[in-house]
């Protein structure tokens, strides 16, 4: 439940109330407050939070403040936005647009290529892993044990088939007794 | 003074309970405001039918002294429901930006229902265009392809970034 929900002759009534009594601090703007951060430029609604700052969100379009500052001929262009629009031109037209706002949706969606940035990273990462491994293995580790061979594991895989070691899991397990070849 | 010490006096003496209690047993006690008196209903309570809130909306941008705080609040949160207004609002709201003298919060409206409208079905914003090309062309409104924003026009790194 907020004020929003009540009929809009009694919303106004008692937000000016409460802008008056300085009530409301969170939700209406004080420019007084902000002026160092935001400057001169104009404060012209609620925005996202109430907090006059300006950033381009895609799902409110309106921040609290204009992205510029009033200058002279700023005001001039506002002058002659009061009479006909038909009037401007599209290039004042497009001032008037980036006097309010940075970038339009165009810009703020189109692709920013960071993808490639952060595919750099992860490989960057993992080749670096795989150097500190291969340097391990090259400076630190001691080298492997015989009976890693490929001949000595061979060795191991005769004992283990004649021997029937490891019946049920291990490499008699996949060797067929009756026919004497592996099993299928 | 003595008076109030009467009147004090002559009151029973109240079992003093929590207050927790108190405060069920008056609301318990209450009566329901009248229809004519009440000033809210909890959005829980409200059952608007789809014309109802059109025709809100519709209304609330068709008021004459409409500010640009309360332009912007509202389609902000028009933003933020699930729906697109119905051609006649997104009307309203050009002339009530007309009335404050502010062109291009109707360019980056529709850009934002460009956008919005594009994620779930690419036919709803030449739809919208269509409608409302009788107004925009009696107020002088660009669309965002007329200036050229339907393509990126300015590059700007990401601040947050760099």
């Amino acid at each position: 439940m907020s004020i929003f929900h009540l009929r809009p002759a009694l919303q106004r009534e008692i937000l000016h109330f409460l802008r008056s009594k300085g009530h409301l601090k969170a939700s209406t703007a004080s420019y007084y407050e902000y002026k160092d951060v935001i400057g001169n430029r104009e404060i012209v609604g609620f925005g996202n939070d109430g907090q006059p700052f300006y950033f381009d969100r895609l799902n409110k379009p309106f921040p609290a403040i204009r992205f510029k500052e009033d200058t002279s001929e700023m005001l001039a262009l506002k002058e002659k936005e009061k009479g006909d629009w038909k009037l401007l031109s599209n290039e004042e037209k497009k001032q008037l647009y980036r006097h309010s706002y940075c970038r339009t949706y165009a810009e703020l969606t189109a692709p920013t290529g960071n993808w490639k940035q952060v595919i750099a990273g992860i490989l960057g990462i993992m080749s670096i892993t795989l150097l500190v491994v291969a340097a391990e293995r090259t400076y630190i580790y001691p080298p492997l044990p015989e009976s890693m061979n490929p001949e000595n594991t061979k060795r191991f895989m005769k004992f283990a088939l004649f021997n029937r070691i490891d019946e049920f899991d291990g490499y008699a397990s996949k060797w067929d007794y009756e026919k004497n070849c592996w099993k299928k | 003074m003595f008076r109030k010490l009467l009147t004090i006096a002559s009151q029973p003496i109240r079992p003093r309970v929590s207050s927790l209690l108190h405060q069920t047993r008056f609301l318990a006690n209450q009566k329901p405001a009248e229809s004519a008196s009440v000033i809210y209903k909890p959005p829980h309570d409200v059952h608007e039918t789809d014309e109802e809130f059109d025709n809100r909306y519709y209304q609330y941008f068709s008021r004459p002294d409409i500010d640009g705080w309360e332009i912007r609040k509202a389609l902000n949160e028009l933003m933020g429901m699930d729906l697109i207004p119905e051609p006649r609002i997104i009307e309203a709201a050009f002339r009530a930006c007309r009335r404050v003298n502010d062109h291009s919060l109707c360019v980056r409206y529709l850009e934002a229902v460009k956008w919005k409208a594009d994620n779930h079905d690419k036919d709803i914003y030449p739809y919208l265009l269509q409608e409302l090309k009788p107004v925009m062309e009696e107020l002088g409104i660009s669309s965002p392809a007329d200036l050229g924003y339907d393509k990126p026009e300015l590059a700007l790194r990401n601040p947050d970034f760099y």
